[in-house]
């Protein structure tokens, strides 16, 4: 055959081509040859000479397809009553069985008239690009039946308006009812089938639209769909919650859901899933809120109890949660409060429980420990590690860890750790569970609002266990200052790190001394150890007054000036010697005893080289210690039993005496005599005693941090406003303490008064920095 | 003897001797550090010229190398680390 344009018969092809086209849409075999001589009409149709027929090629498919759909209506409709809902009186099943035929058959039909598609109708299509640029004039076309559509589609269109229009009511009012029996039994396979053809058909029929390619399904099956659902899954809860307590309630809502989805997924086309199921939350849930969030309290505390139902609750919760999670923070937020209130009710019971006040730092540490890892279990396992549950619990324990017994101006907290701490890093045990403890004691450090005192306890007790060498391993020390460094920060350690270099190099210095000793034939007749340490890093207090040292003292102490004069220039020691110890032998008593002791402690044993009695004021005077110190160094000398009081040796009488214990006993041998706590000013940590004056301390601190952090805000931003001042502040100084807004506000008030700031003028709440 | 001494551990501190309070060129305190250190001890030390007067190291080392002649900032003689 030729492909030039020939002059053709309409009429006499057309007649040929309908009997094949009949043939075609009604799904019979067409011979190859007919196909490929038909194939060619098509051809010689559309590029005949003189006029092409393409047009009423179009047109008369155009008639014959809207015939051809309306003998297939008359045949779905058959006998069917078409007020009926009922889904299994073979309407639907006659539509299926045309829809599959006539939706095959148009797609062949599409192929038979490629040409006509490719070349006369795409020209006039409009492109994506129009459709997503152009005007909207032109994009109009698309729902109106005038332009031409490829054939294909042009069935699709006859069919939806032949065939789906009148009978749109009668097919909504089956399919939703079939759903609806689908949800409570499972229909056959077939009949499902049928279903699910069905209601995809809507889709397919407009699947070639651009725009809203799902319209048609939306209205004839989601949305009357979803109505009905509604209705029927407010009903279903309302009776639920009659029947049954909310763990009842919930299970079977949640099983509902569970069976509404698989319902959706099953039938229904995948974009509608979104809807089918916030439909059912809205209606089971959402609409029942108050009546869960009721209970929330309730569960939550027997969860949390040492019962049989506690695991049967927590199922309860775990399903709570599930129900409301997808319904946003508002319908969460009872819950989460809840979870926070009822975690910090039992962390306040907990610390409230009997407990003995020397182990008060360790039961306050372990009670933390037990109760942040139950609860983070509890959610883990309950709430599935949701942030906010997470967040609910960081508030409850820094809420408890924080709070304040009544009368008390501060948290014990940071005092307790750190004595908790304390006692771990002395303790010469099993070194693994130590710092396993350690690692968990970080745990509490982090929810400690008042960092900075926990620093200041941390530091004494540390500078205490390296001048006395206490420490169970320098290991240890080193590993926890570092497991602090990594929760709070450089500067928060490096005083700490400071301590740490004084230790190192005063042991360089020891050796070095010996030497000196050795290389110049001097002795210093006793053992002899020195730290010097850098003035200012140590939280020590100051320097004692100054104490003659006794006679066997003085010459190593001498030399070591004299030696340390001579290697570093320009420094001058000072010698504490409330920290300084010397270790006595005793020769007076039965048997040996090692005293371990201060130099002032020392100094009035060796008193009594001459005799055996000393008058209280007398020794005093020598030694040139103040009252204060004189009696917390004799103290204890007379508590263990090697001294003997004879009146009021500590006070002002005038003749009290102290007499050697000449028939002193003790079961050990090494007698280690402490000095009793000093005052806080000095490096003790009496209870009670200077709590105040330590306060200030701190508020001080706080307040010079304070006014450093503003004025470095305010340098880099010149101009800010009070709030905006306030929070930045509040956000630099949250490493280590939560600042007063009130506090803030004094420390802007001093720097205005030192012309650091003023207050903008005409602008009354900002601030704005002087150079 | 009735009581012998065997050992002693003797804890001190120590602190610069200078002739005055504060470093005469960044104003901070002897005590602490220059400008530029971050904490004070050995790692920022003072040095005293043959003048008698006082600085941290950093910041004399800084004063002598911005200007053309080795001067003492406090009193104008010429500027020598003393040793002593």
């Amino acid at each position: 055959m030729s492909l030039k344009p020939q002059e053709v018969n309409f009429d006499e092809t057309w007649s040929k081509l309908k009997e094949t086209v009949e043939g075609v849409v009604g799904l019979q075999a067409i011979e190859r040859a007919v196909w490929n001589s038909r194939f060619s009409d098509v051809y010689a149709l559309c590029v005949a000479h003189p006029e092409p027929h393409a047009d009423k090629l179009y047109d008369e498919t155009r008639k014959f397809l809207e015939e051809h759909v309306f003998r297939l209506l008359d045949r779905v409709k058959a006998t069917a009553f078409l007020d009926s809902t009922d889904y299994n009186d073979g309407l639907l099943n006659r539509y299926v069985m045309a829809w599959r035929e006539y939706s095959q058959g148009v797609a062949y039909l599409n192929s038979l008239y490629s040409y006509l598609n490719l070349q006369h109708i795409k020209r006039q299509k409009v492109s994506d690009a129009d459709i997503i640029y152009g005007s909207s004039a032109a994009i109009s076309f698309l729902e109106h039946d005038a332009r031409q559509l490829e054939v294909g589609e042009l069935g699709l269109v006859i069919w939806e308006r032949v065939l789906i229009k009148p009978l749109s009511n009668p097919m909504t009012a089956r399919i939703v009812r079939a759903l609806n029996d689908a949800r409570e039994s499972n229909p056959d396979p077939a009949a499902a089938d049928i279903l699910k053809t069905a209601i995809h058909s809507m889709v397919e029929v407009q699947s070639f639209r651009l725009r809203t390619p799902l319209s048609l399904y939306q209205q004839l099956v989601v949305e009357p769909f979803l109505t009905s659902a509604a209705a029927h899954h407010s009903r279903r809860a309302a009776e639920l919650l009659n029947s049954g307590d909310v763990s009842y309630f919930m299970k079977y809502v949640l099983d509902g859901l569970a069976r509404e989805i698989v319902l959706g997924n099953k039938f229904l086309h995948s974009s509608s899933s979104e809807a089918v199921r916030a439909c059912y939350e809205q209606a089971c849930v959402a609409s029942h809120l108050p009546a869960l969030h009721a209970e929330v309290e309730r569960l939550l505390k027997e969860a949390c109890e040492d019962s049989p139902k506690a695991a049967e609750r927590r199922e309860d919760l775990k399903r709570m949660f599930m129900l409301l999670k997808p319904l946003g923070q508002n319908a969460m937020r009872p819950l989460i409060e809840a979870a926070h209130v009822q975690a910090a009710k039992e962390g306040h019971a907990m610390l409230a429980a009997e407990h003995s006040k020397d182990e008060a730092h360790t039961h306050f540490v372990h009670s933390m420990l037990s109760l942040h890892s139950k609860y983070k279990k509890l959610f883990a396992e309950v709430f599935g590690g949701a942030q906010p549950f997470i967040g609910a619990l960081d508030k409850a324990c820094s809420e408890v860890v924080n709070s304040r017994a009544e009368g008390e101006s501060a948290a014990r907290a940071p005092e307790l750790l750190s004595r908790y701490c304390d006692t771990l890093l002395r303790r010469k045990g099993s070194e693994r569970d130590a710092d396993d403890k350690l690692t968990a004691a970080i745990v509490v450090f982090k929810y400690i609002d008042d960092k900075d005192v926990f620093q200041k306890h941390y530091a004494r007790a540390l500078a205490r266990r390296l001048i006395h060498q206490l420490s169970a391993s320098m290991e240890q020390e080193e590993a926890m200052i570092n497991r602090l460094k990594a929760a709070c920060g450089y500067e928060f350690t490096n005083k700490l790190h400071r301590m740490f270099t004084d230790v190192a190099v005063s042991t360089d210095l020891n050796t070095k001394f010996q030497q000196y000793l050795r290389e110049n034939n001097l002795a210093t007749n006793t053992g002899f150890f020195i730290q010097v340490l850098q003035a200012g890093a140590w939280p020590l207090g100051g320097a004692m007054a100054p104490l003659a040292p006794p006679a066997q003292l003085e010459r190593p102490a001498r030399l070591f000036e004299t030696f340390y004069r001579a290697s570093f220039s320009g420094r001058r020691l000072a010698w504490l010697h409330h920290l300084c110890t010397g270790e006595l032998r005793t020769r007076y008593t039965q048997r040996l005893y090692h005293i371990n002791a201060t130099t002032p402690q020392c100094a009035l044993l060796l008193m009594f080289e001459t005799t055996d009695s000393i008058r209280a004021r007398e020794a005093r005077e020598t030694l040139q210690l103040p009252e204060e110190a004189w009696a917390r160094h004799v103290r204890p000398l007379v508590e263990a039993g090697l001294l003997i009081s004879k009146g009021d040796v500590e006070g002002a009488d005038e003749e009290a005496e102290l007499l050697l214990n000449l028939t002193f006993t003790c079961k050990r041998t090494k007698i280690r005599l402490t000095c009793a706590a000093a005052p806080a000013s000095q490096g003790g940590t009496g209870p009670g005693a200077g709590t105040s004056s330590e306060s200030t301390h701190c508020d001080d601190d706080r307040k010079m941090y304070l006014q450093a952090a503003v004025v470095r805000i305010m340098k880099q931003r010149k101009v800010l406003r009070h709030t905006e001042l306030i929070q930045e502040v509040v956000s630099q100084a949250r490493g280590s303490f939560a600042p007063s807004v009130a506090m803030i506000k004094k420390c802007i008030e001093a720097l205005i008064d030192k012309q650091y700031l003023e207050r903008s003028p005409g602008n009354l709440d900002t601030y704005s920095y002087l150079a | 003897m009735k009581v012998t001494v065997k050992s002693w551990t003797g804890v001190a501190t120590w602190r610069w001797i200078a002739n005055d309070d504060n470093c005469g060129i960044c104003r901070m305190p002897f005590d602490s550090c220059c400008p530029d250190c971050k904490l004070p001890g050995d790692d920022c030390p003072l040095v005293w010229g043959a003048c008698s007067h006082c600085f941290h190291i950093h910041c004399i080392v800084k004063w002598l190398h911005s200007q053309p002649q080795q001067q003492c900032p406090m009193c104008r003689q010429d500027w020598k680390f003393n040793n002593k």
